[in-house]
């Protein structure tokens, strides 16, 4: 993908250009296209980005030195380092580094500590936004997707065309990594990957539709984040509630009690703006504003399990939808609902399936102890991977599905702390059932 | 004998030399004097004064008188490259300097200069044939005692500094 990394400054903002590997000469050095000299950040450049430095204690980068280009002078300071580590990792994963014609455009700001978090200071924002206003514009126009990642909080403009940006506060590398990883994660109904796909029946120039719902990736970001502060310039879609008015019931589902279910995320569903403040609104699973648990814990009011064995939890595409909508949340999954039986959950269809998971019995007296099958790693966005977790009664755990879901899968599903020991559930994905 | 005057002398010498070489008519007014010569050639900066410049390659004893002065005020210098003149300069040393030029996959060549320790830092290189052509350059600032400038030829002042550098009859001389 061509990504357009943006340093800004307070004098404008400044993209980089190049970022070359230098194999033979012994120090990396960042200048300008205009002149041939090192800018004075160049020391600190290199010692950053040198064998032993704060970035390769996280990056995998090769033994090499770096000629790092970019469009406008950087006379002092250190909040070039956030969006030049990105650029190392951009570069380092096979993106190729533009000022021109880009798909995407990060722009960021931050120095970094020896952990990679950013260091808390006046990185006068407004000022470095407002200076890069003309430039974002001029993205805009060509199509460009916008990634704004400040430090903290702030009022875009009032004349900044929310179309195609979105705004994510990060605090440090990881956080900032992983909302741009994620963005590039696009799932269509065949299972492609489509970098330039349609958004609601027209087709873009760009990747303009990761905005319309970053707000609900960037919430369920892995790892031991901070739950940011969002805004989504671009609101999400209203959730279509249409389908909640009875789940489709496969054969081996009890009858449902109340003759049909309403689901609510309690995250993925909820329109911008979305502050910490929000979220907790006594909707029954919105136990907590961790990114992981608020997914996991989704409210569901669905006919009662009457089997310790939690039931396996399938969220599909609605007709008419795609896995993205579901993914971004602008439209609700359709679920449907497995019980174990003694040949485990059976086989399931992996066409237009979003996200799989499993649902503890909320009669149950007993905390289970969950570990997904190990092959389905790879096929989980990294946000949702988390390896063992526990299942508290009435508890869901849903991991949405990455990129083409594999039509020949099988696994189990492990549950241990219950009165029957450890349980292994078989689970298998077939294209025909 | 101080600097000062242990320059005059070679000012003279070489004026007197010039003058009995017919490369200044003693009865025509002199166009460069000898301590602007000397000036030039001890100047910090790397701007170049065009006349001095021509003068140079014109005139051997201004030539000569400039050169000396150089070699007195560099803090290295290395007439002539001890290699074959067949081969393009990869590494010279200037004094104690160590100078190499380091080709990449991409991009231009690079000029490296690394300042041994304890030794006085150096921020300029003068390149120096014996028909007077030449170019000053600023190296910027060492890191970890190194100097490191990319040979763009896209920048005019660099143009020439790659083919004087693998002249193994270039004066090197770090200021």
């Amino acid at each position: 993908m061509r990504v357009c990394v943006i340093i800004p400054t307070t004098d404008g903002p400044a993209a980089i250009m190049r970022l070359v590997r230098l194999h033979k000469a012994p120090l990396s050095v960042m200048r300008t296209q205009d002149d041939y000299r090192a800018l004075p950040p160049s020391p600190r450049y290199h010692e950053f980005t040198q064998p032993g430095g704060p970035l390769r204690k996280f990056l995998t980068l090769p033994d090499d030195r770096f000629e790092l280009r970019v469009a406008a002078r950087i006379e002092s300071g250190r909040s070039w380092e956030l969006p030049v580590a990105l650029a190392h990792w951009l570069e380092a994963e096979g993106h190729e580094l533009v000022s021109e014609d880009p798909d995407l455009v990060v722009w960021a700001t931050g120095a970094l500590d020896n952990d990679l978090k950013i260091i808390p200071q006046n990185y006068h924002l407004e000022q470095k936004l407002s200076g890069s206003m003309e430039s974002l514009a001029e993205y805009q126009e060509q199509g460009s997707g916008i990634l704004l990642l400040p430090p903290e909080l702030i009022e875009p403009p009032s004349h900044f065309d929310s179309d195609s940006v979105s705004l994510q506060v990060v605090q440090g590398l990881t956080q900032a990594i992983g909302v741009i990883a994620e963005a590039f994660v696009v799932v269509e109904p065949d299972g492609r990957i489509d970098a330039a796909p349609k958004v609601h029946g027209k087709s873009v120039k760009r990747t303009n539709w990761l905005w319309v719902s970053l707000t609900a990736v960037a919430l369920v970001l892995g790892g031991a984040l901070a739950v940011p502060r969002l805004i989504n310039l671009s609101p999400a879609q209203p959730a279509d509630e249409s389908g909640f008015g009875a789940l489709p019931i496969t054969e081996n589902d009890p009858a449902p009690d109340n003759g049909g279910a309403e689901q609510e995320t309690a995250i993925l569903s909820t329109p911008a703006p979305l502050l910490e403040e929000d979220i907790d609104d006594g909707e029954p699973g919105a136990e907590t504003l961790d990114q992981r648990e608020a997914v996991s814990l989704v409210a569901l009011e669905s006919p009662p399990l009457r089997s310790t064995v939690p039931r396996l939890v399938l969220d599909y595409a609605p007709e008419g939808a795609s896995c993205p909508d579901v993914l971004f949340g602008t439209t609700a999954p359709r679920t449907e609902y497995r019980t174990a039986t003694d040949d485990g959950y059976g086989r399931v269809s992996p066409l237009e399936l979003c996200a799989v998971g499993v649902q503890h019995s909320a009669d149950a007296d007993h905390t289970l102890e969950l570990l997904p099958p190990d092959e389905l790693e790879r096929h989980v966005l990294s946000a949702d991977w988390q390896g063992g977790r526990a299942l508290e009664p009435g508890g869901v755990a849903m991991f949405r599905l990455r990129a083409a879901v594999p039509v020949d899968f099988a696994g189990h599903w492990t549950f241990e702390g219950s009165s029957n020991g450890s349980m292994d559930v078989s689970f298998e994905l077939f294209s025909a059932q | 004998m101080t600097v000062r005057s242990d320059l005059q002398q070679s000012a003279f010498a070489a004026l007197q030399e010039m003058r009995g070489e017919g490369g200044v008519d003693s009865t025509a007014p002199r166009s460069i004097s000898a301590s602007r010569i000397v000036a030039y050639a001890r100047r910090e900066n790397t701007v170049s004064d065009l006349t001095i410049e021509r003068a140079l390659k014109e005139q051997p004893g201004l030539r000569r008188l400039y050169l000396s002065a150089l070699s007195r005020s560099a803090i290295a210098s290395s007439p002539l490259a001890a290699a074959a003149s067949e081969a393009k300069l990869t590494e010279r040393f200037v004094g104690e300097y160590q100078i190499e030029i380091f080709e990449e996959e991409e991009g231009p060549p690079w000029l490296v200069v690394r300042i041994p320790e304890d030794a006085v830092e150096v921020s300029t290189m003068e390149l120096r044939r014996p028909d007077g052509t030449g170019q000053r350059l600023n190296l910027g600032q060492p890191v970890d005692g190194v100097l490191q400038l990319p040979l763009d030829p896209d920048f005019e002042e660099l143009v020439d500094v790659l083919e004087l550098l693998n002249d193994p009859m270039t004066a090197i001389h770090l200021i």
